[in-house]
């Protein structure tokens, strides 16, 4: 019982955790999210400038952290 | 006597020729006494593949791409000022995607008697007009020509560096536009203007680049569209710069 009572507070935590830090379905995190996507985008369509770097990155990780239902695709 | 009168009357019809061919080539501009009005597409030099580690990036880059083809920008100008901009898309905005892709546009606005350049931006969470250099790029035209449309459209370059304050380091671009003297407005898309010419097509960083779709010179007056700076608070390019950096330390 003890046992039983560990696991689900462990588990409790990492769900807290995770929502806290904003996990992705697939385990990325907004911030990695955003950065992940920068990359694709510069390799895809070439260097931005530092202002479009920032806004790419800025709103990509705005999106993801209001749970925008544009990550909510499987 | 008869020899000099000779030389006289041949000088005067080689000065006589050189106006005429002046004045032909003159006649080639089209004057902008009315709005006018530009529509850029956006395209890339070479399609390239793509794939992230993250899939979730792969997932919202297939639908950033097809979103991307179909953006079309607006440039309208009169002889003294013009202002650049994203055209909404009723269709695309239905797309939770279409956000990512608008979001991260400028407004670009130039007036010549002022000497006024800015970009409008939206990344501080309220919109703000970044003034930049007049002279932001320091254009090198080459002789290379090619035709675009029935414009004959000159070949300029130009060297800018930046810090990017995400990747922490500075980037070098090499912009490269074509612009038509033909139409003789200081204006493009993007901010890469500032030509004796408008710009026809331009590319930042010889992967994406605009490109002119449709041009309509002196089809438009004050009543169907106005050509004003954005109303928001005023920043320096420095300052502007300064505020991302921090933002990303």
């Amino acid at each position: 019982m003890k046992k039983l009572f560990s696991v689900i507070a462990i588990m409790l935590f990492i769900s807290t955790n995770s929502f806290s830090i904003n996990l992705q379905p697939s385990g990325y995190s907004c911030s990695d999210l955003a950065l992940d996507y920068l990359d694709w985008y510069e390799s895809k369509y070439g260097c931005v400038s530092a202002e479009q770097a920032s806004e790419i990155y800025s709103v990509q990780e705005a999106l993801c952290l209001n749970h925008d239902a544009i990550f909510a695709i499987n | 006597m008869c020899l000099k009168l000779f030389e006289i009357l041949k000088k005067n019809i080689i000065i006589l020729l050189l106006l005429t061919v002046s004045n032909c080539i003159y006649a080639q501009e089209v004057k902008v006494n009315n709005i006018s009005k530009v529509i850029y597409k956006r395209s890339v030099y070479q399609d390239l593949e793509i794939k992230s580690k993250n899939p979730d990036v792969n997932k919202i880059g297939k639908h950033v791409s097809e979103i991307i083809k179909e953006l079309e920008f607006e440039l309208l100008f009169n002889t003294n000022s013009s202002i650049y901009h994203i055209v909404p898309n009723l269709k695309l905005e239905e797309s939770p995607f279409y956000k990512l892709v608008a979001g991260t546009e400028s407004i670009y606005y130039r007036k010549v008697d002022t000497k006024e350049f800015l970009k409008n931006v939206q990344t501080l969470g309220t919109p703000i007009n970044v003034i930049m250099d007049y002279n932001k790029y320091n254009w090198i035209i080459t002789k290379e020509t090619k035709m675009f449309g029935e414009y004959k459209c000159y070949k300029a370059t130009a060297i800018y560096k930046e810090f990017n304050p995400i990747h922490k380091s500075v980037s070098t671009f090499t912009p490269i536009v074509w612009f038509t003297p033909e139409i003789p407005v200081p204006f493009g898309p993007e901010g890469l203007d500032g030509l004796p010419g408008l710009v026809l097509e331009a590319s930042l960083n010889g992967q994406t680049y605009y490109y002119a779709s449709k041009i309509e010179i002196n089809k438009y007056n004050n009543k169907d569209y106005t050509i004003e700076k954005p109303n928001a608070k005023s920043l320096s390019e420095d300052k502007y710069a300064k505020i991302l950096n921090d933002r990303f330390n």
